[in-house]
């Protein structure tokens, strides 16, 4: 069943305080689009507005077509699995209980984990690579495994559509990519829908297929990594201006900073000359 | 069971083998054995007590109160009234609010997330013992209703100040536990200096006010386990029936709604359950503290957090251990009593600082 | 008059003469005293376990400094502070034997010492020791008074000084007159400033105002006499103590004339009853939970002098008992503690209607009764209308 994201004129916001206007993108099945945009641009938010956490203010979120407002949260939890950023997890609980827990959408109140659930999660747990953390109690974790165990939960979840929030921040980077290698293989063999929240734009360059840069409370452009990640682009939303490159290898684009003001564009440091002028 | 023994046998011819099994089968052990120990432990509480009466003697009693079945009374007399009627209603009673005050207390500490969270955080105990005081000032006894109006009363006062609790704490649809517990604390604060006017104000009846928010088991009678029995029964049942959803609510609330859980529905079904149970233990044998704290971190610290073996082994832990506190009460001294709740934390505490130093897991 | 020791009951000239013999400390649960004499104490809600010293007594004072100094003696220059000596080389022994003999006997001879050098001795004439052995000056009639106990309130009522009470407790009753006497405060918490606002010249005191009240009315010079009668006779003494204070000694000793005389009437037949014809009895204090009157208490003393076993003789002062000791027991009467008002019968009704009793001798032969609590166990002189309610009720056959 192929299970797409739709956001049509979505606004979100919190408590009256608008964060988001007239948001519109969808994600395919298959696809594995990347949420990139400033600290606070609302990233999360809109990760929020298709869990039903917040519902729009205006709008409407649609998951394989159906308003997310309508469907039951259980439901829910067996269409879309996330992966929250940073999370508080119980530290008494084992990894096992954790990665078990995402089964919970799939069972009735009086059922409880049977054989196919149990295999369902030492499989999410043998991809992620973390079967080795079941019996030890998550309090003992570093942020990267503890990680690895959320992508192992959202995968037990057995969804059509995974949403991820900062998959990779806690992670080195021979974790991150093993990970999004992971996601994006998932994503291609078992046709998912992934959307996750990117702070890394190297990252989001490499690995999505398309990019949705939000800033300013606007979605401000939205196509392949080559069209969103441009030098024009990166100025006006982050404010950080000639920092992008071309990768030598495949010439995606690339995002480097460069210290003591020296810019792609601008070799020679010329004293009193402003920036951003 | 069914499931159960399919997934046995699959982990069995799994990749890994026992490697591969969840650690269940040993905690579903240790609640039989638990199981067991209460019935022990019940019959040890029935056999032994201030007068010595023969394990025989006592097998005798009990089987002659059985329909068809026919004992010569060969025993002194009263000797089955201290049996039938004083010390089994009394143990009955104790198992009852152990039970309901150690599973009370892990649902608290589950649903607040907060370790230090006990059945009495939200102003459940204060709530009670001012329902009661009100109750001991009115005119009437109510002796005619059986077991007179200060258990209805403390009772109401209970469900009363939660319900006030929950309202405060309410902030639209949400009910954030940061509030519920400050706002308990609060208003419990409120009702206990109120209480402490009434009882200074109360003049004749101090006497009685004070003993009974001592609390004891000594004069519990059939007709007071009947009353609390359903309450308690029920509750119990409903929060084990939503012990998975509340192991999910561990993890914060937006994640537990992500996995499915009705998270505000949930709050209000296991603080409702809670509540009434913690409230019926309460409305009869006064505030004992330490049991519904420690309980349940003691059976942490054995078994682990999962709550659909916490709660469990909570139940007969707490009943175990409240028949033993009750049983040590009313025989340390022989034929002197002493108060519940100074036996609870005087042999409870050592106990849990020895299995805290013992097992050094993480604890919550 | 004045007493001379010799007058005395026999355990208050213990006291005069050699020191208190008993044991002077004692821990018990806060309701044995405010609880059962009638009076209440405060919110105090959980049974706190009190640990009172009622007297330091110099003797074990002296005595433990003695063997504090002299092991000081021998540690305190070898803890290591000399060069190549330690606290090791002492305890394995490198004094010479001679020498450390010598230290041991000086120890003796310090502690025998210390031991007979005797507490401070009585003055009697200008003052008399109080029941908390406190010296008290006697300073000719006092025409203030205030009493801080119903009991003291009866004795100086007995004794014909109702007019000089200038204020009682809220909770004195009796005789009606205390009732409109100007209140200080309760029994366990009057209010000092209130005390002092009477410019008394008597205050009666209790021993529950030893820790804190009394301290602060001695520094405003207030003369405070502490009455803490535990038996019969203390109560006869605690009568003429009042009576020497007050300038009324010879009426208190034609009361307790009076009552030592009603006294023996009954002990004189009931000491000739033998044990096992000595109903068995029980008094219920309360009821929820069960508490009943154990050895040290008024209503034991009561009791055993009318001709009665106490049941609950096994356990000390007010105590909670478990029912089925009571059913076991199966006393032959049940007292019950009642007083006027609303609700208060309470343990009456109990013991008279409660089904796990039913089997009880006491209450198959309708031998269930209410006592008046104020009267039984008030140390007041009403202490002997209550023994000879006690004995009417345990030996109708005897006492009419």
């Amino acid at each position: 069943m192929a299970v797409d994201i739709e956001l049509q004129g979505v606004s979100l916001g919190y408590r009256g305080r608008l964060v988001l206007t007239g948001v519109d993108f969808t994600v395919g099945a298959g696809e594995l689009v990347g949420l990139i945009g400033p600290n606070g641009s609302g990233k999360s938010t809109i990760i929020r507005a298709l869990t039903r956490i917040i519902a729009p203010l205006k709008g409407r979120v649609l998951i394989a077509g159906r308003d997310v407002l309508e469907i039951p949260r259980q439901e829910l939890a067996r269409l879309i699995g996330v992966v929250p950023q940073m999370p508080l997890l119980p530290s008494a609980f084992t990894g096992l209980e954790i990665v078990l827990m995402g089964r919970n959408p799939h069972l009735g109140l009086f059922e409880h984990e049977g054989c196919g659930d149990v295999e369902i999660v030492w499989k999410a747990m043998d991809l992620t690579g973390t079967h080795e953390l079941a019996r030890r109690s998550v309090g003992e974790l570093s942020g990267g495994q503890i990680q690895s165990l959320l992508i192992a939960r959202a995968l037990a979840q057995e969804t059509h559509v995974i949403l991820l929030d900062e998959p990779t921040a806690n992670l080195d980077i021979g974790r991150q990519i093993e990970i999004l290698n992971l996601i994006k293989r998932l994503c291609r063999e078992k046709n998912l829908a992934v959307l996750a929240a990117v702070h890394d734009l190297n990252l989001a360059s490499q690995y999505c297929d398309r990019l949705v840069l939000i800033g300013d409370g606007v979605v401000c452009r939205e196509g392949t990594p080559s069209e969103v990640l441009t030098a024009e682009n990166i100025g006006t939303v982050y404010g950080a201006h000639n920092c992008v490159y071309t990768h030598p290898r495949n010439g995606l684009p690339v995002v480097l900073a460069t210290g003591n003001g020296h810019t792609a564009a601008d070799t020679a440091y010329r004293p009193g000359e402003r920036m951003d002028s | 069971m069914n499931r159960n023994a399919r997934h046995a046998s699959h982990a069995a011819g799994g990749v890994s083998g026992a490697e591969r099994a969840i650690p269940w089968g040993n905690r579903r052990c240790s609640i039989v054995c638990l199981a067991f120990g209460l019935l022990f432990i019940v019959l040890l509480a029935l056999v032994v007590g201030s007068v010595p009466i023969p394990l025989a003697t006592t097998i005798k009693i009990l089987f002659s109160k059985l329909p068809f079945v026919r004992v010569e009374p060969a025993w002194r007399a009263g000797t089955d009234i201290i049996i039938t009627e004083i010390r089994m209603p009394r143990i009955m009673m104790a198992g009852l609010v152990g039970a309901a005050l150690a599973v009370a207390g892990a649902a608290y500490q589950g649903l607040f997330r907060n370790p230090l969270a006990d059945p009495y955080l939200i102003g459940v105990a204060q709530g009670s013992s001012l329902g009661a005081v009100v109750g001991f000032m009115l005119p009437v006894t109510g002796r005619a209703l059986g077991t007179g109006i200060i258990p209805l009363f403390a009772f109401a006062g209970a469900l009363a100040a939660t319900a006030v609790v929950y309202l405060l704490a309410r902030q639209g649809k949400t009910l954030p536990v940061t509030t519920l517990i400050l706002a308990g604390v609060a208003l419990g604060s409120l009702l206990t200096s109120i209480m402490s006017y009434l009882i200074i104000s109360s003049g004749d009846k101090m006497h009685s006010i004070v003993f009974w928010l001592m609390g004891s088991f000594s004069l519990t009678q059939w007709s007071d386990v009947r009353m609390i029995f359903g309450y308690i029964v029920i509750g119990t049942v409903v929060i084990l029936i939503f012990a998975r959803p509340l192991n999910v609510m561990q993890l914060d609330d937006e994640q537990a709604q992500q996995l499915g859980v009705n998270v505000e529905k949930m709050k209000l079904i296991l603080l409702g359950a809670a509540t009434l149970i913690t409230a019926s233990a309460v409305s009869f044998v006064g505030a004992i503290g330490f049991v519904g704290i420690i309980i349940p971190h003691a059976v942490r610290l054995i078994w682990g957090a999962d709550y659909r073996f916490l709660l469990p082994l909570s139940v007969l832990s707490g009943a175990i251990f409240l028949i033993l506190t009750d049983l040590i009460a009313r025989t340390a001294l022989s034929p002197a009593e002493i108060p519940v709740g100074v036996v609870t934390a005087l042999f409870g505490a050592p106990f849990f600082l020895y299995i805290l130093r013992k097992k050094r897991r993480v604890i919550f | 008059m004045t007493r001379e020791p010799g007058d005395l009951p026999g355990y208050w000239k213990k006291n005069l003469e050699g020191g208190d013999k008993r044991p002077n400390r004692e821990v018990g649960f806060f309701f044995r005293r405010n609880m059962v004499i009638g009076h209440k104490q405060g919110p105090v809600l959980a049974a706190q376990i009190r640990l009172r010293t009622r007297r330091f007594e110099p003797r074990v004072g002296t005595g433990a400094g003695a063997v504090l100094l002299w092991w000081l003696s021998f540690t305190v220059p070898r803890m290591g502070f000399g060069p190549g000596r330690s606290r090791k080389s002492f305890l394995e022994g490198g004094m010479n034997p001679v020498r450390r003999f010598s230290r041991f006997a000086a120890f003796i001879l310090l502690f025998i010492l210390a031991s007979c050098s005797k507490p401070e001795a009585p003055t009697v004439g200008s003052s008399v020791r109080d029941q908390l052995g406190r010296t008290v000056p006697l300073k000719g009639a006092p025409n203030r008074i205030v009493s801080l106990a119903p009991s003291n309130t009866e004795i100086l009522c007995a004794l014909g000084l109702s007019d000089s009470i200038a204020a009682v407790t809220t909770f004195d009753n009796y005789p009606p007159e205390a009732l409109l006497k100007p209140k200080v405060g309760g029994f366990s918490d009057p209010s000092v400033e209130q005390i002092i606002s009477f410019s008394p010249d008597l205050v009666l005191a209790a021993p529950i105002h030893e820790t804190h009240l009394i301290p602060q009315l001695e520094a405003k010079a207030i003369t405070v006499l502490a009455l803490a009668p535990r038996t019969l006779e203390d109560v006869l003494h605690a009568i003429s103590l009042v009576g020497q204070v007050t300038g009324r000694s010879e009426r208190a000793h034609e009361i307790v004339a009076g009552m030592e005389k009603r006294i023996r009437a009954i002990t004189e037949k009931t000491d000739k009853i033998s044990p096992d014809k000595k109903p068995k009895v029980v008094y219920l204090v309360w009821h929820e939970p069960l508490m009943v009157s154990g050895s040290g208490t008024f209503h034991d003393e009561l009791i055993r002098k009318a001709g009665g076993t106490n049941i609950a003789a096994n356990v000390r002062e007010y105590a909670f008992i478990s029912l089925e000791t009571v059913v076991r027991e199966n006393p032959d009467i049940i007292m019950a503690g009642v007083k006027m008002g609303e609700g208060r019968d309470a343990p009456l009704k109990f013991a008279r209607t409660d089904l796990r009793l039913r089997d009880v001798s006491a209450v198959r032969k309708n031998q269930v009764f209410g006592i008046d609590s104020d009267i039984s166990s008030r140390a007041g002189p009403r202490i002997v209308d209550a023994l000879e309610q006690f004995a009417g009720l345990i030996h109708p056959e005897s006492f009419k």
